[in-house]
């Protein structure tokens, strides 16, 4: 499969983190969700991709080209949403139109007001006075207006009501059904990318801990409800994590039918993505704790 | 293409600021055809007169130190510089930083984008100090339009110097230290000064430092008037000098330079 951007062996030290050769790629015509909590290094990777930061070390292809070679050609098919609006607050969506269609070769001033039109944004006040629902949904126009291939967003939803929340995803979605759509979309809420992504990475403390087909992550891991003693039987091999809880023990385990057969006893349910996510930090908490480095935990890796 | 759509970006964040110096060009039109009348026929010329009886100094030194409507013209320039460093802390107060460097544009057009706002601002600023010119020689034979437009030229240049390093020496520490990066050079030229004048005069007697006075504003002002063109040079240097070096601060800095 076409792979739209791929990261190898990508590193960047702060001092106080590090991300640590982080192996990522997204396929093209797909929705990746890229998870992790705060401060695991979402934001960072994003930053590298679009060359807001040096990288260190690695390599990043986006539609097959370093970026760092043509930074300008591809940032034409690349259409951006950060967390945060950048733009100016005493500009008015018809300024920002007439300052990137001077920007942009494919700027179409028609496609934006036509999205302007269909998130109810009014073209002549202030985006200082924007809502922050209103304010995402004007990067989101401002993205998709120059004819951009891959969408990068970070954090996109967050923050936003639920009603709001689901008319954006319903845009993505809109927007892959185009065979060279692609879109890597970072976020904490685990639920908008159980609902539309096709394939997620998890990053811990600036490092992939899991990364592939969302359906096939969510059918493999499973979670076990186990009493104490049934704890003690159970191979640490097959343990993620765990976690106490006040009738049991939750143990999340990577080979959810296996274990099925392994452990008849024991109540196996399907798990979710915020589940996967929480016991994988936690396995990176657990391990420090145990005194272990977590560097000598492989990366899993789903591969299609 | 590209630096268009950033210069039409510093346009939208400088249009207040157009009005106010709109403003400040009428003022200081008024002021200055109050002062050239006044020196001519009114109080001014009084005091002036007064003065020089007073402090014992030659009545012609005295008679052009009080013909303020010249030094007015450069209060038009001056004002340029604080608002092209306005674009930097608008760029800061919207984050912009993040939003520029994912658009499709490299650090030298970002940068020349920059200089360019700075240099039709001047632009924008000359005319304002030349339709001041004109005003106030139209009202005394005193200030001729030629002197008046030195001065402007004199100060325009000075304040392009000026601007040039500040610009600089913000893509390198940060938007953050403008107000800092501003004041520095100011604060470094009247300590120098200060410092200077002060271990000068202090064995000096009363004749020499009148003496002094006399010869020291003649000298300085016969130095700038007559090297207008050599400041006007030095700018266009230091612009070209600053601009290659921004470039590469910006390359090296990315975001951060924007912050």
């Amino acid at each position: 499969m076409d792979k739209v951007l791929e990261l190898k062996n990508v590193t960047k030290d702060y001092g106080d983190f590090k991300l640590d050769n982080v192996n990522l790629s997204v396929t093209k015509g797909a929705i990746c969700g890229f998870i992790g909590q705060n401060g695991a290094g979402k934001t960072t990777t994003i930053s590298l991709i679009l060359d807001i930061i040096k990288r260190d070390a690695g390599d990043i292809q986006v539609f097959g080209e370093d970026i760092l070679e043509n930074p300008t050609a591809i940032k034409e098919r690349i259409g951006v949403v950060f967390d945060e609006m950048g733009f100016h607050d005493f500009m008015t969506a018809t300024q920002i139109s007439k300052m990137m269609a001077n920007i942009y070769k494919n700027w179409d001033e028609e496609v934006f007001f036509d999205y302007l039109e269909k998130f109810s944004l009014p073209r002549k006040k202030r985006c200082g006075a924007f809502s922050r629902g209103m304010r995402m949904k004007l990067q989101i126009a401002v993205a998709m207006s120059h004819g951009a291939e891959l969408l990068i967003m970070d954090e996109p939803t967050s923050g936003l009501d639920p009603i709001v929340r689901n008319e954006i995803l319903q845009i993505f979605q809109e927007f892959v059904m185009e065979e060279n759509h692609t879109i890597l979309l970072s976020s904490h809420i685990t639920t908008d990318l159980e609902r539309i992504a096709d394939e997620v990475v998890f990053i811990n403390k600036g490092k992939i801990v899991l990364a592939g087909n969302k359906d096939e992550i969510l059918e493999t891991h499973g979670l076990m409800k186990c009493k104490k003693n049934d704890l003690t039987g159970i191979d640490e091999k097959d343990i993620i994590s765990t976690r106490p809880s006040a009738f049991c023990t939750e143990v999340l385990v990577a080979d959810r039918q296996a274990c099925a057969k392994k452990y008849p006893k024991v109540t196996m349910e399907q798990t979710t993505l915020e589940d996967i996510m929480i016991f994988y930090v936690n396995r990176g908490s657990q391990v420090s704790a145990n005194g272990e480095s977590s560097d000598t935990k492989e990366t899993s890796t789903l591969e299609d | 293409m590209i630096m268009k759509g950033l210069l039409i970006k510093d346009y939208y964040c400088l249009k207040k600021s157009l009005k106010s110096f709109l403003a400040l060009t009428i003022g200081v039109i008024l002021i200055g055809i109050m002062f050239a009348i006044s020196m001519e026929h009114g109080n001014m010329k009084i005091a002036a007169a007064g003065t020089a009886v007073e402090a014992g100094v030659d009545e012609a030194t005295v008679f052009d130190m009080f013909r303020v409507a010249v030094w007015l013209v450069i209060i038009i320039p001056m004002a340029f510089v604080g608002n092209v460093v306005d674009c930097f802390k608008a760029d800061m107060r919207a984050d912009f930083g993040k939003q520029l460097f994912s658009l499709p544009v490299d650090s030298k057009q970002i940068v020349a984008a920059r200089y360019l706002t700075c240099i039709i601002y001047a632009l924008v600023s000359f005319v304002g100090a030349t339709i001041t010119a004109i005003c106030i020689s139209s009202a005394s034979e005193q200030y001729p339009f030629s002197e008046l437009m030195s001065v402007a030229i004199l100060f325009g240049s000075i304040m392009m110097i000026y601007l040039c390093f500040v610009m600089c020496l913000i893509y390198l520490i940060g938007v953050k230290y403008a107000d800092y990066i501003q004041s520095a050079p100011l604060l470094i030229v009247m300590i120098i000064a200060m410092v200077f004048s002060n271990v000068k005069m202090m064995n000096m007697s009363e004749a020499e430092l009148d003496s002094l006075v006399e010869n020291m504003w003649g000298t300085v002002k016969g130095f700038m008037t007559q090297n207008v063109g050599v400041f006007m040079l030095v700018a266009v240097v230091i612009l070209v000098i600053t601009y290659f070096a921004s470039v590469q601060i910006v390359e090296k800095r990315r975001g951060k330079a924007i912050c």
